[in-house]
């Protein structure tokens, strides 16, 4: 495929500047990820049945198959995976958060944004404030951005607890624990409950 | 917070989630108070959350189509992908499991890993290995399709199954797994949760994903080492634990973990949860804690399959599942070291078919062992590996030469096969004999083998071929061996006591002989550094049986005997064998004072001896052996008052025959029985002719004798045919009909052994008929 021929060069080239160490790359690697996800889901909700989500966790995976492709060097070492995934679910954070603000704007009658990325056409809540997610997350990840990280490649990228476990190298025991307490958290923030 | 107590409240909100009810609360209660507090908020904020951001708990939605295949549901998540119930779209309705690689861990050594399993399987061809029914790939990512087996858990399944089945059940894995093993194809992830028991309770071998290939050895080294998928722990061997090259004998100890696991009913390496070199470090070196209540031979078995050291293991799946069929069939196992007594014990606890095979095991081991022997002889220069070999062939040939007819002895109908196996037996130890004059070891084993068949051939306690001159012979040769390898160990002098105590039972008290006897056995004796009291107690016992010995010094013998056993009675008043042999021992001190015709010291040591008997029946109502000892009693205290004149002798001889005619209708299968029985009854005759009870006594013996012709028990029974017919004939001399007297009296003569080497008393009653068939010759 033409597009996801054109886009896999930078992004792995890309991974690769950040497995060295640049960690400039990221924030680079995102918004590629970023545009492939918009793009994919265009497509795939154009493609799909009337009625049928698709999901973040299809999304990630499709989008990782064509800009990492069968046999980029991406694909072969655990860690550049990890980074992958890593960038793949801060994308897709991206995208669910620019509808969300765009869907209040278009509320307010501040804009007319083609909605392209339902919340539920991508197997998301529609009862989930975003907006809040996105805010308690950023204040998890400054307390505490490993458990941050779980919760956006659980989350946004719709990794399964045995392969997040495997991404972070770490046994399912943890990463179920650790899961568990940063869902906990987010809920409590989120719903208002007082901190103390 | 600050970022320790941040800290602490994670780790601690970790544990509390690890406990349940109670546990929980009081893990939480015993927190410090902030924490305590922060804890519980959370606790109860994971409460109401739900599903709170939780993903979807796969990749591919119900409904979703791959290939030829709709999605129904998730059933599985391993490693490397995700198992779906899925049902095929041809309309067949057919449903199956589809595998599907998950593109997290996409990569061309997975992609590698995964076809590996697809191959795999496609090479398996085995009703307890899944079937692979087709492969593809969808949207990158590869899946297979298996057949859908519906079936429980391995461990589920064998907690509500009897030992026997979880036995059967087990071995059909140990058969798949050789069937995959003689593939080439190394499992490497065995486990339980990887074994489904179908509803018609066949085990079904599931997941071949980090199956090797072993045909190719060099491309897949690598791969042997199993850090890459990792297998699970818990089922891992000492050598996988350790990161080494996992083979064959890695599956078998994966399979004897499994073994354990169904026997014991809890996981034999319990690792999940330790850190991982601890975990390592329980695997190579910690024995998983012994099964309680296990049969010794299951026990060995198990030990054997989850050895550490992958060489002890069995060679194969195949040697552990016919271990265990052995074991199932009560065969011996090869798990135990093999020792005579073992295997006889295994032969004892088999049926009657079962001897059947071993009669066909002895043709096979003659014809070993007369290879063996050949081998002996010719390779010198092996010889102590020939030895060895010979050892065990030996050790074999004694189990079945010498156990196996033993056991044949209680059934019905195998005297000829018996008789057979004796002479096979002999022919054996001739050519041992002949060969093994320089070896102390040897001839001790082949005089102890003579001895074996001469019990074979007589004896006084069990069924046996009644040969006692052909027993007689045994023992001399066997006491040649012993003679001219010439050992001097207390075992060889012990076995030479035995050989000589033998003696009396088969010699048929010549007098001469038992002299003889007695003198070498003294010999014998004199040479052991220490004489065993129970060596000297049955040395008292030969001479007190030594009918040529002067009465009085029997009588003393037979006291002290007596004395000796009433102590060793003492502390054990109920035991039925003491209290048989203190009767025995009276009922012989009965003998001596009969002949001495001290009738009334005869009478109290027989009524004595049938007091203790008696006590055997109250004890044991359907011992039937204690029955026929106390006939036998009343047959003797009947035959010392009708001798001594005393009618009431009668009485007893009918009571006598009374028992021992209930015996023959309750057991028809005992052939000593009957023979038993028209002894009483020639007895109960020849009495009752005393009183002149003529009618009567005539047909006694008719009855007797027609039990004896259907006996063809050849032999020496104290009222033999030939008794029988002197009887008859003398009953015949009473009605005054010569005719019929005399036609008893050569029958009587005919009836007479060839070959006779009687006692005293016999050889006089022999006299008697030679005579009488002589006068009626010349009338």
């Amino acid at each position: 495929m033409a597009a996801g021929d054109a886009s896999s060069e930078p992004l792995n080239e890309l991974l690769q500047r950040w497995q060295r160490g640049d960690r400039a790359a990221f924030d680079e690697a995102v918004p590629v990820v970023y545009e492939e996800l918009r793009r994919l889901a265009r497509v795939l909700l154009r493609n799909e049945r009337a009625g049928h989500t698709l999901g973040c966790t299809a999304l990630v995976h499709e989008a990782y198959l064509r800009l990492c492709g069968a046999s980029g060097a991406a694909g072969e070492s655990l860690q550049a995976r990890a980074h992958f995934f890593g960038a793949a679910a801060r994308a897709m954070r991206r995208v669910l958060v620019d509808h969300a603000r765009a869907r209040k704007a278009v509320k307010r009658g501040e804009g007319h944004t083609m909605l392209e990325l339902d919340q539920v056409a991508i197997g998301v809540d529609p009862n989930l404030d975003v907006l809040a997610l996105d805010l308690a997350l950023d204040e998890l990840n400054t307390l505490d951005p490993e458990r941050a990280r779980i919760v956006e490649l659980r989350f946004f990228a719709g990794l399964s607890l045995e392969e997040a476990a495997a991404l972070l190298d770490c046994s399912e025991a943890t990463l179920k624990r650790d899961w568990a307490f940063a869902r906990a958290w987010l809920y409590r923030r989120i719903t208002g409950e007082p901190e103390k | 917070m600050e970022a320790q107590s941040w800290e602490q409240v994670r780790q601690a909100f970790g544990l509390a989630l690890s406990r349940a009810g109670a546990d929980r609360e009081a893990y939480v209660e015993a927190l410090p108070g902030g924490i305590r507090r922060e804890v519980r908020s959370l606790l109860a904020a994971d409460e109401a959350a739900g599903d709170f951001l939780e993903p979807p708990s796969s990749t591919l939605p119900r409904g979703a189509r791959i290939g030829r295949y709709e999605v129904l549901e998730l059933v599985g998540r391993g490693g490397m992908g995700e198992v779906y119930r899925a049902v095929r779209l041809d309309g067949s309705g057919q449903q199956v499991a589809l595998k599907i690689l998950s593109p997290v861990f996409r990569s061309q050594e997975m992609e590698r890993y995964f076809r590996r399993e697809r191959q795999v399987l496609a090479q398996l061809a085995h009703p307890n290995i899944v079937r692979l029914l087709d492969s593809g790939e969808h949207s990158g990512r590869q899946y297979f399709v298996m057949e859908w087996v519906e079936g429980s858990g391995l461990i589920e399944w064998a907690r509500s199954a009897e030992r026997n089945s979880q036995l059967v059940l087990f071995e059909q894995v140990c058969r798949a797994v050789q069937s995959a093993h003689q593939s080439l194809v190394v499992h490497r992830d065995l486990k339980p949760s990887n074994i489904l028991v179908t509803a018609d309770g066949d085990p079904k071998l599931l997941d071949f994903g980090i199956a090797r290939l072993l045909e190719f050895p060099g491309g897949d080294a690598d791969s042997a080492r199993t850090n890459v998928p990792a297998m699970s722990l818990p089922y891992a061997s000492p050598e996988q634990a350790r990161g080494l090259a996992a083979g064959i004998p890695s599956d078998l100890y994966s399979l004897g973990l499994i073994l354990y696991e169904i026997l014991a009913g809890r996981v034999a390496q319990p690792v999940s949860g330790l850190p991982l070199d601890e975990a390592i470090r329980k695997i190579a070196v910690d024995d998983p804690p012994p099964v309680a209540n296990l049969p010794a031979d299951l026990a060995a078995i198990l030990r054997k399959s989850i050895a550490k050291e992958p060489e002890k293991r069995y060679a194969s799946a195949l040697d552990l599942a016919e271990d265990l069929r052995r074991y199932r069939e009560g065969y011996p196992v090869h798990a135990q070291p093999p020792g005579f007594w073992y295997r006889a014990r295994k032969l004892a606890a088999r049926n009657r078919l079962a001897l059947a095979v071993a009669v066909v095991g002895i043709l096979a081991t003659l014809a070993a062992l007369t290879g063996f022997v050949y081998q002996y002889q010719r390779a010198r220069e092996e010889k102590a590996l020939a030895q060895r070999r010979f050892e065990a062939a030996r050790k074999m040939a004694q189990a079945l030469l010498f156990d196996a007819p033993n056991q044949l002895a209680g059934v019905p109908g195998t005297i000829g096969t018996r008789r057979w196996m004796a002479e096979q037996a002999l022919g054996y130890l001739e050519r041992m004999a002949s060969d093994v004059q320089q070896d102390r070891g040897m001839a001790l084993a082949v005089a102890r083998g003579y001895r074996q068949v001469a019990y074979m051939q007589y004896n006084v306690n069990s069924p046996n071929l009644n040969d006692p001159p052909g027993a007689l012979a045994s023992l001399e040769k066997a006491e040649e061996v012993l003679r001219r390898a010439g050992g001097a160990s207390p075992e060889f002098l012990e076995e030479w006591a035995e050989n000589l105590l033998a003696r009396p039972y088969v010699q048929m008290n010549r007098a001469a002989d038992a002299l003889a006897n007695e003198q070498r056995l003294s010999d014998v004796a004199a040479r052991l550094p220490r004489i065993p009291e129970e060596l000297q107690e049955r040395i008292w016992h030969l001479h007190a049986v030594n009918e040529s010995r002067a009465p009085e010094e029997r009588i003393a013998l037979w006291n002290r005997l007596i004395d000796y056993h009433e102590a060793r009675l003492a502390p054990d008043a109920k035991n039925p064998a003491r209290l048989r042999n203190l009767a025995i021992m009276r009922k012989n001190l009965a003998g001596v004072f009969f002949s001495q015709k001290r009738m009334a010291e005869a009478v109290e040591q027989s009524r004595s001896a049938l007091a203790l008997d008696l006590a055997r029946i109250e004890m044991q109502p359907g011992d039937s052996s204690a029955w026929m000892d106390v006939s036998f009693d009343y047959g003797l205290l009947g035959q010392q008052l009708a001798e001594s004149g005393k009618r009431e002798g009668i009485d007893y001889l009918r009571k006598a025959v009374a028992i021992r005619r209930d015996l023959v209708a309750k057991d028809p299968q005992d052939r000593r029985a009957p023979e038993r029985l028209a002894w009483m009854l020639g007895e109960l005759g020849r009495q009752l002719l005393r009183w002149d009870r003529r009618g009567e006594a005539r047909n006694l013996v008719r009855e007797a004798m027609d039990l004896r012709r259907g006996l063809n028990a050849p032999g020496f029974s104290q009222n033999s045919m030939f008794d029988l017919h002197r009887l008859l004939a003398r009953i015949a001399e009473r009605d005054g009909d010569r005719a019929a007297a005399c036609r008893e009296w050569r029958l009587s003569a005919e009836a007479l052994p060839a070959s006779l080497a009687p006692a005293l008393s016999q050889a006089l009653r022999i006299e008697e008929i030679r005579r009488k068939a002589e006068d009626c010759k010349s009338n």
